[in-house]
């Protein structure tokens, strides 16, 4: 009752035969003080993950979308920061660029939140001839936008975009699994990718750091996903 | 006989305003730190983040304490076992000195309002509660302690007070105290008791660590919202404390409004500084083993 109570912000008679009343403070207030906490602590987390979208969608509409957004959908997660996550998809039916904009918000959030890889060779170490893998780097993130599919990544402390093609995505995808230098030859072998493109788009990521060189002990230790 | 808890001295509830300060230059004013659990386990999907990674160097200078917010202790459904798979993960990862959590509960149906929501006094709850924790401590393969929250409305016809119920809570879980001094004030102030009297209730032994925090004054009610330093009343309380329990670990949190690490310091300091003035002046704290002596006499 007082959870139902809270999350819609009705009355519920029955509630209020079950609390204390203690003046001074009504019943109505003391659930009151719950039930502010409870908008206000939903309504900033989403406000300071999507800025640009309130931005764009000017503050009244904005206000509107978070408080249906609030009242449709109640947190299911422990950790109240997944939160924003949903909030993305519930705006899926607005208009494509308000979609657009959160969507690269909350990617920038995951890839400012991935962790650095807990081992990293260095081009010194692989022109040393240390054997090595290519993974995407954990702050990497791919999305399929409305128009584009759209890659963020991580360069010293700092978020960037690039806008891919279908082709160039579907190659960022085949390197969320460590690849060996095996691996990429049998692409070019079988005649999946051109040498030369290859070469190119790796030199590309690396040196936005979009992928990385890890050592093929790390392939299981590097970093923990469910 | 070994206390149950040592004293790890004056520490701090480590926000990421001021993790740099931990991770470039370890401050010599806290010894220990305590983190909100729920900020660095893995997410479902994402796994584990920067955040963790800091909290790892971190930990090689500092013991770390993890303070959940989500174990949802006092509800009705079950534990969440993806929560506590996660949780383990962490606790295995940093090895934190403590581990804690509420007395409180957090949302039922698989639905979390992220807020610590009153519990009824009553036998069934603390039934239920007490279940809790001990699957909690069995899964997790050690003792963790239960902070007292504060509240803003209680439940009519309780079976038992707070005090009371909390301290069947530590009894039958066998689980420690996480005694939040400036939570007591606030209830006490929200709904009409006396503080020291509730002080006077609680176990010493069971008392494995102390927080003290600011809140707001809203003219007819406190809300604990932390955002402010902590109030002379709860630091009266603090000072009551240890002429009851004697030194115990000490923390300070604060969550909003959170000042210069400078400033904040200054407020730690002086938990050093009344812990100091309390052992100096001999005082022993035997008077709660009096109040807890049939025979004693105040």
């Amino acid at each position: 009752m007082l959870h139902a109570s809270i999350r819609h912000q009705q009355p519920y008679d029955e509630l209020f035969e079950v609390i204390k009343e203690a003046p001074p403070i009504s019943s109505q207030k003391r659930i009151d003080i719950y039930r502010r906490a409870y908008q206000i602590r939903l309504s900033e987390c989403l406000r300071e993950d999507f800025t640009d979208t309130c931005q764009k969608m000017g503050e009244v509409a904005f206000e509107k979308i978070i408080q249906m957004y609030i009242d449709e959908i109640p947190p299911k997660t422990s950790q109240l920061a997944e939160y924003s996550e949903g909030f993305v998809e519930y705006l899926k039916n607005s208009s494509g660029d308000v979609y657009e904009t959160a969507a690269k918000e909350w990617m920038v959030i995951l890839s400012q939140r991935a962790q650095e890889p807990l081992y990293k060779l260095t081009s010194d170490q692989i022109q040393m001839g240390e054997p090595y893998l290519i993974q995407l780097h954990p702050a990497t993130q791919i999305k399929k936008l409305v128009h584009t599919t759209v890659v963020s990544y991580r360069l010293n402390e700092e978020i960037f975009f690039l806008d891919v093609e279908a082709s160039e995505s579907h190659w960022i995808v085949y390197f969320r699994e460590p690849r060996s230098l095996d691996d990429l030859k049998g692409l070019i072998g079988k005649g999946e990718i051109l040498e030369e493109e290859l070469m190119n788009l790796l030199f590309q990521w690396m040196k936005k750091e979009i992928i990385y060189c890890l050592p093929p002990f790390a392939k299981q230790n590097d970093f923990y996903r469910f | 006989m070994n206390p149950l808890f040592k004293d790890l001295g004056v520490g701090v509830g480590l926000r990421p305003a001021h993790r740099s300060i931990f991770l470039e230059s370890p401050p010599k004013s806290v010894s220990w730190v305590e983190v909100v659990t729920e900020n660095y386990m893995p997410w479902e999907k994402e796994g584990w983040g920067k955040s963790f990674q800091m909290l790892s160097r971190i930990r090689k200078n500092f013991p770390v304490a993890l303070h959940g917010v989500s174990l949802n202790l006092g509800s009705v459904d079950t534990l969440d076992p993806h929560y506590l798979f996660r949780l383990k993960q962490l606790v295995n990862q940093i090895e934190p000195v403590i581990i804690s959590d509420h007395l409180a509960w957090t949302g039922i149906n698989g639905e979390t309002l992220h807020d610590l929501l009153p519990l009824p006094y009553t036998q069934e709850a603390l039934n239920n509660i007490i279940f809790k924790i001990d699957q909690v401590q069995n899964y997790l393969g050690r003792r963790i302690l239960i902070e007292n929250p504060s509240s803003y409305l209680e439940f009519k016809n309780p079976e038992m007070s707070e005090v009371e119920f909390l301290k069947q809570v530590l009894k039958a879980a066998d689980c420690g105290l996480l005694l939040d001094i400036n939570n007591i004030y606030v209830s006490s102030v929200n709904h009409g008791f006396n503080p020291k009297e509730y002080l006077k209730e609680i176990p010493g032994d069971r008392v494995g660590q102390i927080h003290l925090a600011g809140h707001s004054d809203q003219g007819d009610h406190l809300i604990d919202t932390h955002d402010a330093p902590v109030d002379p009343k709860v630091w009266d309380l603090y000072n009551y404390s240890l002429e009851l329990f004697g030194v115990k670990s000490t923390m300070l949190e604060r969550d909003e409004k959170i000042p210069e690490w400078s400033e904040l310091e200054i407020e730690l300091l002086n938990i050093g500084v009344i812990q100091n003035e309390f052992i100096k002046s001999n005082r022993t704290s035997d008077l709660a083993s009096r109040i807890h002596s049939p025979s004693a006499t105040l």
